[in-house]
């Protein structure tokens, strides 16, 4: 079986990894290692008489780890529906990987889910009547052509679960379903993986094999990766980290 | 959304949910089912009343003639024939194909014979008339002839060692003297004789029952000319005639013969003029062609068409068919609104499913689209069950009515008409059915925000 080689890089090079091999190259002029530009990224739920998210402004390069941290209901969660084009009514400007979310119509919104973002969950939300494999490759099946049973081994393999392909979610334990919906964010080699409390249903020791796994495929396969945690082991993990507050961003202490 | 994604998604979602789409599919096969086995019984019993008992694709014209009412005797007035001229301004009508004109016999005739069949000779008046051979060639067609007889051969005398020439026979022979060579005249008579006599008229004369099947070659003697009922013209043919067949386009009571032999006969034996008109034609209509504009056009030329209360039953059985088509698209619509409640059960609970496919990149599009598609393949799979039902139910039922009801005229082979389009149209009503019940479901699954989905589970 050929391999699917990954593109992905940071400001200062791109690396290519094709299987097991990675290969560094120094950037082409004129590209822009941004990943993520939000401008005034303001939300409100409708039955809500305060906003979520007040005004935020942030950027996030290629290959960046950041880590978003904040109390529970501060808005880290709708922030990355935001980023992955789950959300809706929220103003200001967000762009991800140079496509500007506010301008995208439905057909394109979903699009850019299928192939420029990765979404993992904090409670998996795998498809219990399909099998490993199935869940992985279920974007496959909105478009893209093939039925993506070969790519599907192939991400799976890569989170350490190929034996479980044709297995149902429910006789995995919490950290391979886990992995499981980690390989289905891969499925499509997003240009951003978006990690929503990836760890807070797990117990410590399994969840320290889930952050060791992303700081894995981070180092290998120079992911951007935002992830929205509790967790102290991802805090570390993570290159950058940012505080939400109220709504609003702090990095370090300081508003970004 | 492709579409082996989109076969795949619906068949894991059938599978999964198939006992709540039977239930929801139930209502829409039995609607179905209830709809073909109805519309096909009124299809038939329209088959059989226009097709058989109300002919609509060929109708009689003829001209009314004035009459004058005297107590108990009616004076005519003018004429209430059709002239050659008529037919052939007949044939020239837009829609028409054919103009099959048809003459009374206006001699008096007596036919005698039977034994062979009914173990006992009987003689009897006779009432006839004669039709284009034309008008009976689809179902009878050669042996229902003309048979001119070159005149030099007809009428020579012949007897015991006298033979006649080839298609003729020797009519009249007896010990007292020889007969005449003659042909042998094509008879058609028509079913509701055949019904009529194995009806009442067998009972009354304690005659056997006759298969009608089994009359071709039955013979008889006719003398034209003659009467038991009162004086005729010293000249007298006789002739030998032969059934060949029964037709619904042959006279209700009495002979049909071939319309040359007739109007030969009138314009011999008959009254003055008695061969130069036609009582009737016969009009044949082009396929597709419009009989309405064509009855119009017929009675503009003064003529009048012999409705036989076609129209009415043409009316009678739309009428019919509509208010059964209205009834089963009712219990359709229904059926459609329990689908629409069991898709919406559906929705409800694979509402979480929902919005992970619409988190890893399905569309509002593809979310209505699988349900839809979902919907469709019920209702297809409802529609086909419906349609066995309703085979099994009309077989059992045609077999049941063909078998326990008596004989009467125009009893149809089969009551009922399930045709291949009427099937088409009952799975396309039943697919529409479930689509349309599912459409405000699928709406609403399309619409839901993938993030609130998510985030409520």
């Amino acid at each position: 079986m050929d391999d699917i080689c990954v593109i992905c890089g940071d400001s200062d090079e791109l690396r290519v990894r094709c299987g097991s091999v990675v290969q560094t190259s120094a950037r082409p002029g004129g590209y822009n290692p941004r990943v993520i530009r939000i401008e005034g990224l303001t939300k409100r739920y409708p039955e809500s008489e305060r906003d979520v998210l007040k005004g935020i402004d942030l950027e996030v390069g290629a290959g960046d780890f950041v880590s978003l941290v904040g109390r529970s209901g501060c808005g880290k969660t709708t922030m990355l529906n935001v980023l992955g084009g789950l959300d809706e009514g929220w103003k200001g400007v967000v762009e991800v990987a140079g496509q500007r979310l506010d301008t995208l119509a439905d057909r394109d919104l979903a699009r850019f889910r299928r192939r420029t973002v990765g979404f993992v969950f904090q409670a998996y939300h795998l498809l219990e009547h399909l099998s490993c494999s199935e869940n992985v490759a279920l974007a496959s099946r909105f478009g893209g052509g093939g039925d993506g049973r070969s790519r599907a081994r192939e991400v799976l393999d890569l989170v350490g679960l190929a034996a479980a392909a044709d297995r149902r979610p429910t006789r995995l334990s919490g950290g391979e379903r886990q992995r499981v919906a980690l390989a289905r964010a891969l499925f499509n080699q997003p240009q951003l993986l978006l990690l929503d409390e990836p760890t807070g249903n797990l117990d410590t020791a399994t969840g320290g094999e889930i952050i060791e796994l992303l700081v894995e495929l981070h180092a290998d396969l120079g992911l951007t990766m935002l992830a929205a945690t509790h967790d102290d082991a991802i805090e570390a993990a993570g290159g950058r980290r940012i505080r939400m507050v109220g709504g609003t961003l702090s990095e370090d202490g300081a508003q970004v | 959304m492709n579409a082996k994604g989109l076969a795949r998604s619906v068949k894991d979602d059938l599978a999964r949910h198939w006992r709540h789409l039977a239930a929801g599919g139930t209502g829409i096969a039995v609607s179905v089912a209830a709809l073909v086995f109805f519309l096909s019984l009124g299809l038939g019993i329209r088959d059989t009343l226009l097709g058989e008992v109300f002919r609509t694709e060929r109708f009689d014209v003829l001209r009314e003639g004035a009459d004058l009412n005297l107590l108990a005797i009616k004076l005519e007035l003018g004429k209430d024939t059709l002239s050659d001229t008529d037919v052939t301004g007949l044939e020239s009508l837009d829609g028409v194909a054919a103009v099959y004109p048809k003459m009374r016999l206006l001699v008096p005739a007596v036919a005698s014979g039977g034994e062979s069949i009914l173990g006992a000779g009987m003689q009897t008046e006779l009432v006839a008339d004669g039709v284009d051979p034309a008008l009976l060639a689809d179902e009878i067609g050669e042996p229902f002839h003309d048979p001119q007889l070159d005149p030099a051969l007809a009428g020579r005398p012949c007897g015991e060692g006298i033979p006649c020439a080839d298609g003729a026979v020797c009519v009249g022979a007896s010990a007292l003297g020889p007969g005449e060579c003659r042909e042998v005249i094509p008879v058609v008579v028509s079913n509701h004789v055949v019904e009529l006599y194995n009806g009442g008229f067998r009972r009354a004369y304690r005659l056997p029952k006759i298969n009608p099947n089994a009359l071709t070659g039955l013979g008889a003697e006719v003398a034209f000319g003659a009467s038991s009922l009162r004086r005729t013209a010293d000249r007298v043919h006789r002739h030998r005639a032969e059934l060949v067949g029964t037709s619904d386009a042959a006279i209700p009571l009495g002979i049909t013969m071939p319309l040359g032999f007739v109007r030969r006969l009138n314009a011999e034996l008959g009254p003055p003029g008695a061969s130069d008109g036609f009582h009737s034609a016969v009009i044949e209509l082009e396929p597709g062609a419009d009989g309405a504009a064509v009855m119009e056009a017929v009675e503009a030329l003064g003529l009048t068409v012999r409705d036989d209360g076609a129209r009415r039953a043409a009316f009678l059985s739309a009428a019919a068919l509509a208010g059964v088509g209205l009834v089963g698209a009712t219990v359709l619509a229904i059926s459609a609104v329990h689908v629409m409640h069991v898709f919406a059960l559906l929705v409800m609970i694979r509402r979480r499913e929902i919005g992970v496919m619409r988190a890893v990149g399905a569309s509002r599009a593809h979310i209505r689209t699988l349900i839809l598609a979902e919907s469709a393949v019920v209702g297809l799979v409802a529609g086909v069950a419906g349609l066995a039902v309703a085979g099994g139910l009309t077989a059992a039922a045609d077999a049941a009515l063909t078998a326990r009801l008596p004989d009467f005229p125009f009893k149809p082979e089969s009551f009922f008409s399930f045709e291949p389009r009427l099937a088409a149209v009952a799975l396309g009503l039943a697919a529409a059915a479930c689509v349309l019940g599912a459409l405000a479901p699928a709406l609403r699954a399309a619409s839901a925000d993938p993030a609130t989905v998510i985030a409520g589970d």
